[in-house]
């Protein structure tokens, strides 16, 4: 009988809504943990190859199957359900066109509730902290530019700019 | 637990149109898996702690608990509804035993979720600022209330003096008086609102100086006003 390892992993990915740990898959199979990661691998190369529009991640969080960035763009209004919660998103933003931006601004912008959305931001290294007097210095990470698919911040602010047009841009990169 | 999250956005947020969007949009929870009993468990044991006369947040908590509760009554009386077709057909009647009939799984669906995208990056970072102009507008909405509330006649008084004048009109009047107190109302020229403002600081000064006692028996009573140990 053909081992069900591999397609067993393939589905539990495919149905989760949430990234599943190499330990949560070994409970799911039954398989030792070497044996779990084989079978990560080869779902991973299998993806990885140009004729799928999906493919294998390792977040903080675990394994996920997800949207290739290139093809993200043309088919995200199919579902309305994104991984970051509208909240998350905004200090996200803020994080990643004014940053370096301290934790306490960001904090009179969205109020009391940033703060938590900080640390699950944290939690998913998409942004690092950093002790600043007494609050905290917030940057965008490597993993938030590849979450984007972007090589530099300056991608993204170009691509800001492009949306909004040159005067809300200036306006809003104005310092303060 | 998401009913006192719900209970400590709804307090320090201006109104529950704000509240129920953050419940929805923001947070993600389903309106309909709120626990109304938790959440009114949770908002009486907030209103006793807070023991303050401010009937705004109880207001706003109580218009989204009837909104949540309408929500789930719409939802309960659309089941019932549905469950109520005509001609519907009795199984007891028709003489099938229902345990041959294999049971049918509906195969499951994966809810989708995706990595947000740049586009839903700007546009939240063009919200943040949004809200940020709001909240600028409404603090100086605020401050101008204030301001309009408390006219200062274009001077400026110096707190010093103000405490100053009020420990001698404390000493004036309790000079006189045998039982060596009085009310912070009979230290008032007016009992107003003006009044009160330019006269609680001082008074609460004084009191944390020690040169005079400050005690109020009950919640809302008149404040009992002695000299304190300290003169001068």
């Amino acid at each position: 009988m053909a081992d069900k390892t591999e397609p067993l992993i393939e589905s539990a990915l495919f149905i989760s809504s949430s990234p599943l740990s190499v330990r949560r898959l070994k409970g799911l199979t039954n398989a030792e943990r070497e044996e779990v990661k084989k079978s990560l691998e080869s779902i991973r190369k299998k993806f990885s190859d140009g004729s799928h529009g999906i493919e294998l991640c390792e977040t903080t969080e675990g394994y996920e199957l997800r949207v290739k960035p290139e093809y993200l763009e043309e088919v995200s209004h199919l579902t309305p359900y994104s991984d970051l919660s509208r909240g998350q998103l905004k200090v996200l933003a803020l994080v990643a066109f004014k940053g370096p931006i301290r934790q306490s601004d960001i904090a009179k912008i969205i109020g009391n509730r940033a703060y938590s959305y900080i640390k699950d931001l944290e939690k998913r290294e998409l942004i690092r902290t950093e002790k600043h007097k007494r609050t905290k210095k917030l940057e965008i990470t490597n993993n938030f530019k590849s979450y984007f698919g972007i090589e530099e911040r300056q991608d993204l602010e170009e691509k800001l700019e492009e949306t909004l047009g040159g005067n809300i841009f200036d306006r809003l990169m104005e310092d303060g | 637990m998401k009913e006192q999250e719900i209970l400590d956005f709804a307090s320090t947020e201006p109104n529950w149109e704000e509240t129920l969007d953050w419940i929805i949009s923001e947070e993600g929870i389903d309106p309909w898996d709120i626990d109304l009993i938790e959440l009114s468990n949770a908002f009486s044991k907030f209103v006793s702690k807070w023991q303050k006369f401010n009937f705004t947040v109880p207001a706003r908590i109580v218009i989204i608990m009837a909104i949540l509760l309408r929500i789930k009554v719409e939802l309960l009386m659309w089941e019932e509804r549905d469950q109520k077709k005509p001609n519907e057909v009795d199984i007891q009647e028709l003489d099938i035993d229902v345990s041959d009939i294999p049971q049918l799984d509906a195969p499951k669906k994966r809810k989708p979720v995706r990595k947000a995208t740049a586009e839903e990056l700007i546009e939240a970072f063009r919200k943040a600022f949004e809200t940020q102009e709001r909240r600028e507008k409404r603090k100086s909405r605020k401050e101008r209330r204030v301001r309009e509330a408390m006219p200062i006649d274009g001077q400026t008084e110096d707190i010093e003096e103000r405490i100053e004048r009020l420990y001698r009109r404390v000493d004036g009047i309790l000079e006189n008086m045998k039982e060596g107190k009085t009310t912070f109302s009979d230290l008032l020229p007016e009992w107003n609102r003006v009044e009160i403002i330019k006269n609680f600081s001082p008074l609460l000064s004084l009191n944390q100086d020690g040169r005079i006692v400050a005690e109020q028996e009950e919640c809302f009573d008149d404040i009992l006003v002695k000299m304190g140990d300290i003169d001068g």
